[in-house]
C-alpha cells in the first residue's frame, strides 16, 4: 500500500508541483499507517456508538419496550451520538479521597489495552495492521491486560464500592485466563500455527472446513471459548464488578463525562475483539460459507503478490464476512446479557474452575487423539477444497524449520563461523511460508495481501 | 528530506529504553506502593516493546504475558488484599538507600563489565544493510527447542558445544507437569470446606446425619449385572491369554463367529488382551464405586469404553471394530445413566 501511494498518488502530485517521489518514499509509508491507524480506531470508536444502539434496542426488544425511537430519524440510531455529547458537556469530577494520577489514568490504560489488541486481529486475508507470527498468543497476553485499568480506577477512586469491583473483576480475570488459554490452543494445535492470518486462511472453502466442525472437541471447546469471553470481557452474568444492585456501579462508581466512556469503549472494544477472535478461531474469519470468490476466481490465488481490482473486491468482502461474523457474537453477547440472571461471585468461581478448565483440558485431550489418530472430519466427506488443507499448512511449517536446520547444518560443514547465524535468519525470512514480502517493516503491505502465504 | 534521514529503528530504540529506564527510577522514586506497580509495569511494557522491535515478538509478547501479567498478580494480591495504611506509603531510610545503592550499584558495574566483554557489541556496525530482521520466525526455532532439537546448536563449530542439542524436552515437561499440579492444588486449597467450622461459636459444626439413600432395584439389578458381565469378561480375557484359540488344525472352532473372534485376537498384538482385561476389572471397580454413591464412578465408566475404542484402534484391528466396540460398551452405561436419573428422587441427586 504504502507503494502503491507513492506511485499512485504522491509522485502525481508531485509531478503536478514539478517535483518527483521515488516508490519508496517515507510519505508512502507514513500515510499508509496513518490510514490503518484511523480505520482501527474506527472500529473501536465508531464501533462503541453503534453497539451501545445496537444494546439498546436489543435490550428493549428482549423486554418488549421499543427503546431509542426518536433521536435521528428512523430507528433512533443517533441515540448514542446525542449521549456522547452530553457526556463531553458533563463536569469531570476526581473524588477528593482519590489518588489523582492513577485515577486520570486508569481509563487510558483499560482503553489502551483493548486498542493495542487490535494490532493483531487480521481483518482478511493479511490485512492485519501488523502480522505477528504469534498473533494469538499476543492477543490473549494483551487482553490479560485490559483488567489493569480496571483495579487501578477501583485502588484509585478511593471508594470502597470501587474496590470491590475491581478486586471481584481481577479474581475473575485472572482465573478465566486458565481456560480461555485451554480453549485458544486446540485451533492452534489442529492447524499448527499461531499466526490468525494462517489460521483463517487454513478454513478456506465449504463452511464444513470451518474449525468448529472439525470434530466433536472443538464445537464443544467453542461453547466454552464463548462462555470464558464473556466472563473475561466483564458482561453479564458475568459482570460482577459492576453489579449495580449491590456496588452502585463497582469500579466506574466515581467516574463522570468522557473519562468514563472511556470505559465503554474499552468494553465494547473488547467484546468485538474475543468475537472476531472467535470467528477466525472457529467460524473460518473471512471466509464465507460458500467460497464464490474463489468460484469465479476473483479472490488472490495462493502465492500472489500483485494487485488486481478483482482481488481487492474479494478481500473487502472478506472484512464484510469477518465483521459480520463478530457483531452477530457480539449480539449473542447481548442476548445472553438481557436473558441470564447474574450470578454469584462463589458461582462464577465454581463455573470456572469446576466447569470450564475441565472441559477445556477434556477437549484438548480429545482433539488432540483426533489429530493423532487422524479421525476424519466432516469436511473430508465431499471433496470441495480450495486451498490448502491443515496438513499441508503444517507441512509447509515443518518444511520451513527443516530447511532452516539444514541450512545452518551445511553452514556449520562448510566451516562458516559467528555469521551463519544472521545468514540462516536471512535464508529462512526467504524461504519460510509466512515470509513478507517486506515492503517496510512495520508498516504492513496492504496491496500484496497473499505474500503471507507464499508457497515455495 | 530529512525525515528520511532519520534512523527510525534507533529512534524507536531509544524511546522505548527511555521510558524502560526512566519508569524503573520512577519505581525507585515514589513512595507510594501501588503507583510504584503502576510504574514497574509501564518499565515492563516498554521492555517487552524492546523485544519486540528486535523481531523477537513470542520472547516479547511472553514478556507481557508473565512479567506484566505477573506484576499485574503481585499488586493485587499482594498489595489491594494485604496492605494496611501503613504500607501503602513506604518510607525510605537513609541506611536503606546507602545498601540499595551499594548492592544496585555493584549488579550494575557487573553487568556493564559483561555487556562491553563481548568483542562484537562494542562497535556500531557498518553493514547495516545486510542485517535482516528475524521478522518473528524465532518463535519456531523456540518451539522446536522445546520439543525436539535446538536449531542454533546444529551448527555448532566442534564437537564440544553439540552436546545439549537435544533440546529441552525434560525441563519443558517437568515444568508442564509442575504447573498443573500448582493448578490442582491451588483449586484443592480453595474448594468451599463442606464441614466448615461455626464462626459464631469457633466450634465444629455436627455432621449431617447420613440420608437414607434408598437404590430401585432397576438399578440394584443393573449394577449387579454390569459387574458380572465384566468380570466374565474379564476372566474371558485372561483365559485367552492363558489359552489362545487355535486358526487352524482341528482344535479350531466351528461356530463361525469364534473362528473370527480368534483371528482377531491373532491379528492383534499382544499387549491388548491383558490391557482389556484389567480395563474391563476396572470397571468392575467403578461400578462398586457407583454402589457406594460417588459420582466420579459413573465418568469412569464412560472413559473407559472411550479408552478401549483408542486402544483398538491403534492396533491393526481397524477403526470399525472400535467403534463397534465402543458402542457396545457404551450402550449399558447410557442405560445405567438413564436408570440413574429416573425415579424420584433420582439417585443421581443422592450421590456425593
Amino acid at each position: 500500500m504504502a507503494q502503491f501511494l507513492n506511485v499512485e498518488v504522491f509522485s502525481r502530485l508531485a509531478g503536478l508541483a514539478g517535483g518527483s517521489v521515488s516508490a519508496d518514499s517515507w510519505m508512502g509509508y507514513a500515510a499508509a499507517a496513518a490510514i490503518h491507524i484511523l480505520f482501527l480506531i474506527h472500529v473501536v470508536a465508531v464501533g462503541a456508538l453503534v453497539f451501545i444502539w445496537l444494546e439498546r434496542k436489543v435490550a428493549g426488544r428482549i423486554q418488549d419496550r421499543l427503546g431509542p425511537t426518536r433521536v435521528g430519524g428512523k430507528f433512533g440510531w443517533l441515540q448514542t451520538l446525542a449521549d456522547g455529547i452530553k457526556l463531553i458537556a458533563k463536569e469531570d469530577i476526581t473524588p477528593k479521597d482519590a489518588d489523582p494520577l492513577l485515577f486520570k489514568l486508569a481509563p487510558y490504560v483499560s482503553f489502551a489495552a483493548s486498542f493495542t489488541a487490535y494490532m493483531a486481529l487480521p481483518f482478511a486475508n493479511g490485512w492485519a495492521a501488523q502480522e505477528i507470527n504469534v498473533a494469538v498468543f499476543f492477543i490473549v497476553a494483551v487482553l490479560g491486560l485490559e483488567v489493569f485499568g480496571v483495579i487501578l480506577a477501583g485502588y484509585a477512586s478511593g471508594s470502597k464500592w470501587s474496590l470491590f469491583g475491581g478486586m471481584r473483576e481481577a479474581a475473575q480475570v485472572v482465573s478465566y485466563e486458565v481456560p480461555i488459554g485451554l480453549c485458544i490452543v486446540v485451533p492452534v494445535l489442529i492447524v499448527g500455527s499461531m499466526n490468525l492470518v494462517t489460521i483463517g486462511e487454513a478454513q478456506v472453502g465449504f463452511f464444513s472446513n470451518w474449525l468448529i466442525f472439525h470434530d466433536p472437541f472443538t464445537f464443544l471447546v467453542f461453547f466454552v471459548y464463548f462462555t470464558c469471553a464473556v466472563a473475561s470481557v466483564n458482561r453479564a452474568p458475568f459482570d460482577l464488578a459492576e453489579a449495580e444492585s449491590e456496588l452502585v456501579a463497582g469500579f466506574h462508581t466515581e467516574y463522570s463525562g468522557l473519562r468514563w466512556s472511556f470505559f465503554f469503549m474499552a468494553e465494547y472494544g473488547s467484546m468485538f475483539l474475543v468475537s472476531g477472535l472467535a470467528a477466525i478461531l472457529f467460524f473460518g474469519g473471512w471466509n464465507g460459507p460458500i467460497p464464490i470468490f474463489h468460484m469465479i476466481g476473483w479472490a488472490y490465488e495462493q502465492g500472489e503478490t500483485g494487485w488486481r481490482i478483482t482481488g481487492y473486491i474479494a478481500q473487502v468482502a472478506g472484512v464484510l464476512n469477518f465483521m459480520l461474523k463478530a457483531v452477530l457474537g457480539v449480539t449473542v453477547m447481548m442476548w445472553v446479557r438481557w436473558t441470564l440472571p447474574r450470578l454469584r461471585i462463589d458461582q462464577v468461581m465454581t463455573t470456572c474452575l469446576k466447569y470450564c478448565v475441565p472441559l477445556a483440558a477434556f477437549c484438548f485431550i480429545g482433539a488432540m487423539l483426533w489429530k493423532v489418530y487422524d479421525v476424519s472430519s466432516p469436511h473430508d466427506l465431499h471433496g470441495y477444497t480450495y486451498g490448502r488443507s491443515f496438513a499441508e499448512t503444517r507441512e509447509n511449517w515443518v518444511l520451513a524449520s527443516e530447511d532452516n536446520a539444514s541450512r545452518a547444518v551445511g553452514n556449520a560443514l562448510r566451516g562458516v563461523p559467528e555469521s551463519g547465524t544472521t545468514e540462516a535468519q536471512a535464508n529462512s525470512n526467504r524461504t519460510s511460508p509466512h515470509a513478507h514480502a517486506s515492503v517496510g517493516r512495520g508498516t504492513p503491505d496492504v496491496t500484496a495481501p497473499l505474500a503471507a502465504q507464499e508457497v515455495n | 528530506m530529512l525525515l528520511a534521514a532519520i534512523d527510525w529503528h534507533a529512534l524507536l530504540f531509544l524511546l522505548f529504553a527511555l521510558v524502560a529506564c526512566g519508569f524503573g527510577a520512577a519505581v525507585l522514586l515514589t513512595s507510594n506502593v501501588v503507583r510504584m506497580a503502576f510504574y514497574l509495569t509501564l518499565c515492563l511494557g516498554a521492555t517487552s516493546g524492546l523485544f519486540f522491535l528486535a523481531g523477537a515478538q513470542f520472547v516479547g509478547a511472553m514478556q507481557l504475558m508473565i512479567y506484566v501479567g505477573g506484576t499485574l498478580v503481585l499488586l493485587i494480591f499482594g498489595v489491594m488484599l494485604t496492605a494496611q495504611a501503613r504500607f501503602i506509603s513506604m518510607k525510605t531510610g537513609a541506611g536503606e538507600w546507602i545498601l540499595g545503592a551499594i548492592v544496585g550499584s555493584s549488579l550494575l558495574l557487573l553487568l556493564v563489565r559483561a555487556g562491553f566483554s563481548v568483542e562484537s557489541w562494542r562497535l556500531p556496525r557498518l553493514d547495516r544493510d545486510k542485517i535482516t530482521l528475524a521478522e518473528g520466525q524465532t518463535s519456531t526455532a523456540i518451539g522446536l527447542a522445546l520439543t525436539s532439537v535446538r536449531v542454533d546448536k546444529l551448527s555448532a563449530p566442534n564437537e564440544k558445544l553439540k552436546p545439549g542439542m537435544s533440546g529441552y524436552l525434560l525441563p519443558f515437561v517437568i515444568v508442564s507437569m509442575h504447573l498443573l499440579v500448582v493448578l490442582i492444588g491451588a483449586g484443592y486449597m480453595a474448594r468451599t470446606k463442606r464441614l466448615g467450622v461455626n464462626r459464631a461459636t469457633d466450634r465444629p459444626v455436627a455432621q449431617a446425619p447420613p440420608r437414607d439413600r434408598d437404590r430401585s432395584f432397576f438399578v440394584s439389578a443393573g449394577l449387579a449385572s454390569g459387574m458380572i458381565v465384566n468380570l466374565l469378561l474379564a476372566v474371558g480375557c485372561c483365559w485367552l491369554v492363558a489359552k489362545p484359540l487355535a486358526i487352524t488344525g482341528n482344535a479350531a472352532p466351528t461356530n463361525q463367529f469364534l473362528l473370527q473372534l480368534a483371528k482377531a485376537i491373532d491379528a492383534a498384538p499382544s499387549w491388548l488382551l491383558p490391557t482389556l482385561g484389567l480395563l474391563f476389572l476396572a470397571n468392575v471397580l467403578l461400578l462398586v464405586v457407583v454402589w457406594y454413591w460417588q459420582k466420579w464412578g459413573v465418568v469412569g465408566l464412560v472413559i473407559v469404553p472411550l479408552v478401549m475404542a483408542f486402544l483398538i484402534a491403534s492396533t491393526s484391528l481397524g477403526q470399525a471394530a472400535a467403534v463397534t466396540i465402543a458402542l457396545i460398551a457404551l450402550a449399558p452405561v447410557v442405560l445405567l445413566i438413564l436408570l440413574l436419573c429416573s425415579g424420584r428422587p433420582t439417585a443421581w441427586s443422592q450421590m456425593e
